[in-house]
């Protein structure tokens, strides 16, 4: 074979290498990376079903991996069910943005799950030497905290900053007084996903709690600390009017009513009762509530309206607050509002 | 001074030959290039798919079971895939059911019909992706 005839074969293999190295880049990091997103898919999957099963017990978490085994595999990758490893499945604390292992059933809130697959490399193996390639994907899913659910079809159009709720332990009735413009307790406002809502419009969400729509965990609230004596006097008619009555048994003994209350005292006992929304409005101190377009909500309390002053003195609002409500409170009427249902929180694929 | 001997062919014969190696490698390269556009080309078509079908199943799984979760993964589905490009009325989308209560999942299946963009090497007829996710409303 004469040089140049072996110079023509060098470049033609250089060539052939070159093109089946291209050939590699795409059909195996194609391949690699549908696989991938095949085991993501499964990995999201998994997660998702396996958080809503942190209920704080072992019985729970060893539910919530069931599941995550039991939903990964009912998915496939390369043709195959997903298959997860015991170490695939993570249980832990996710805070801050970032997931901390943990077994402790008390704490963990979140699941993380690793979907992995085997493959053999098409061309990778002649342009590179990689004979296998191994595409992974994880997940993670956070349950929210169940001592605040994920979103209402239906709320009162009331707003309380999220420090104001943690001053009162979980799972116990707070007295609140709601208090609009008052210099250092001005605790509270009106709150509403619509934007600088009229006296008109405030007076209709009081009497029609469904008229805003649904409210979810990360919508932009919107708050305004203006007395709106109109609003005030309309919750007044509400209570009035309310077929709902103040419960002892859950409620306690029933205050009196305030001086200068707007409620009659033929009127007195009955409740305007419904979601308000919590928002977090950072490290602005709990009674200094100002007006401001899109705080984020970040859950809700059950409120239970009483009484109110609309004028005379400091206009106020008064009401019992349950940070820690049951997940299955259903419908309950106060007066001409329907208080609406509140779901439970949906498991939040996180990372 | 001995003679110089020729040790070489004419050129003309050289250019044939080269003309024949150059004969046998082309289609080599000719297939290699296409498989790399067609088989890129499906695999990117594959992320879309795959992409809607996890649109489809997620949407389902977050449905009330009295709202029709599959006609609404369904239609989310064929959103993302019209979103991305892929004509709805080409593809088989199919939400169902699977199972029962406390462990009830909805599968998405999505199937679309795939074109090679050269040709030259063969690719599959169609593109297809399977999500499962279990429902979070369990009656």
């Amino acid at each position: 074979m004469t040089h140049r005839r072996r110079g023509n074969a060098l470049v033609s293999t250089l060539l052939l290498v070159t093109l089946a190295g291209f050939a590699a880049l795409v059909v195996d990091i194609g391949y690699g990376r549908t696989v991938h997103y095949q085991l993501e898919a499964a990995a999201d999957a998994a997660v998702h079903a396996a958080a809503p099963f942190l209920d704080g017990t072992e019985a729970g978490v060893a539910s919530a991996r069931a599941s995550a085994f039991a939903v990964a595999a009912a998915n496939q990758a390369n043709g195959s069910p997903v298959a997860l490893a015991e170490a695939d499945v993570v249980t832990g604390i996710w805070s801050g943005g970032s997931f901390t292992p943990s077994t402790s059933a008390e704490v963990v809130n979140a699941v993380k799950v690793t979907a992995r697959a085997n493959l053999s490399a098409f061309f990778g193996q002649v342009a590179f030497g990689v004979e296998e390639i191994n595409p992974s994907a994880s997940a993670i899913a956070v349950m929210p905290a169940t001592d605040m659910p994920g979103s209402v079809d239906c709320f009162l159009p009331f707003a309380v900053p999220l420090c104001a709720l943690q001053a009162h332990p979980a799972g116990t009735l707070a007295s609140i007084d709601f208090q609009f413009s008052v210099a250092g307790v001005d605790n509270s406002a009106w709150g509403t996903l619509v934007a600088n809502p009229s006296s008109i419009e405030i007076r209709g969400f009081l009497n029609n709690c469904e008229a805003q729509g649904a409210a979810r965990v990360g919508d932009s609230v919107n708050v305004n600390n203006g007395e709106v004596s109109s609003g005030l006097q309309e919750i007044a008619n509400v209570i009035e009017g309310s077929a709902t009555r103040w419960d002892p048994a859950t409620l306690g003994t029933q205050p009196d009513r305030m001086t200068q209350s707007a409620v009659s005292a033929s009127g007195y006992g009955g409740t305007l009762e419904g979601p308000i929304l919590v928002f977090d409005q950072g490290n602005v101190a709990c009674d200094s509530i100002s007006y401001v377009q899109g705080y984020p909500l970040v859950g809700f309390a059950w409120g239970v309206v009483y009484d109110v002053r609309a004028a005379g003195g400091a206009k106020t609002i008064k009401l019992r607050i349950n940070n820690n409500v049951a997940m299955d409170y259903g419908t309950s009427g106060g007066g001409a509002v329907d208080a609406g249902v509140i779901y439970q929180p949906a498991a939040m694929v996180v990372q | 001074m001995s003679p110089r001997r020729c040790q070489t062919r004419p050129v003309s014969r050289r250019r044939g030959s080269y003309a024949i190696e150059f004969a046998f490698v082309l289609p080599i390269f000719v297939a290699l290039g296409g498989g790399v556009l067609d088989w890129g080309w499906y695999f990117s078509q594959e992320y879309k798919v795959q992409t809607a079908a996890k649109v489809c199943a997620r949407t389902g799984v977050a449905t009330d079971q009295a709202e029709d979760p599959e006609g609404t993964a369904e239609a989310a589905g064929s959103a993302a895939l019209t979103e991305q490009g892929i004509s709805g009325t080409t593809a088989t989308l199919v939400a169902t059911p699977v199972g029962a209560t406390p462990e009830e999942m909805l599968t998405c299946d999505v199937t679309v019909p795939f074109t090679a963009l050269v040709g030259l090497v063969p690719t599959l007829p169609s593109l297809r992706a399977v999500v499962t996710m279990r429902m979070e409303d369990q009656p």
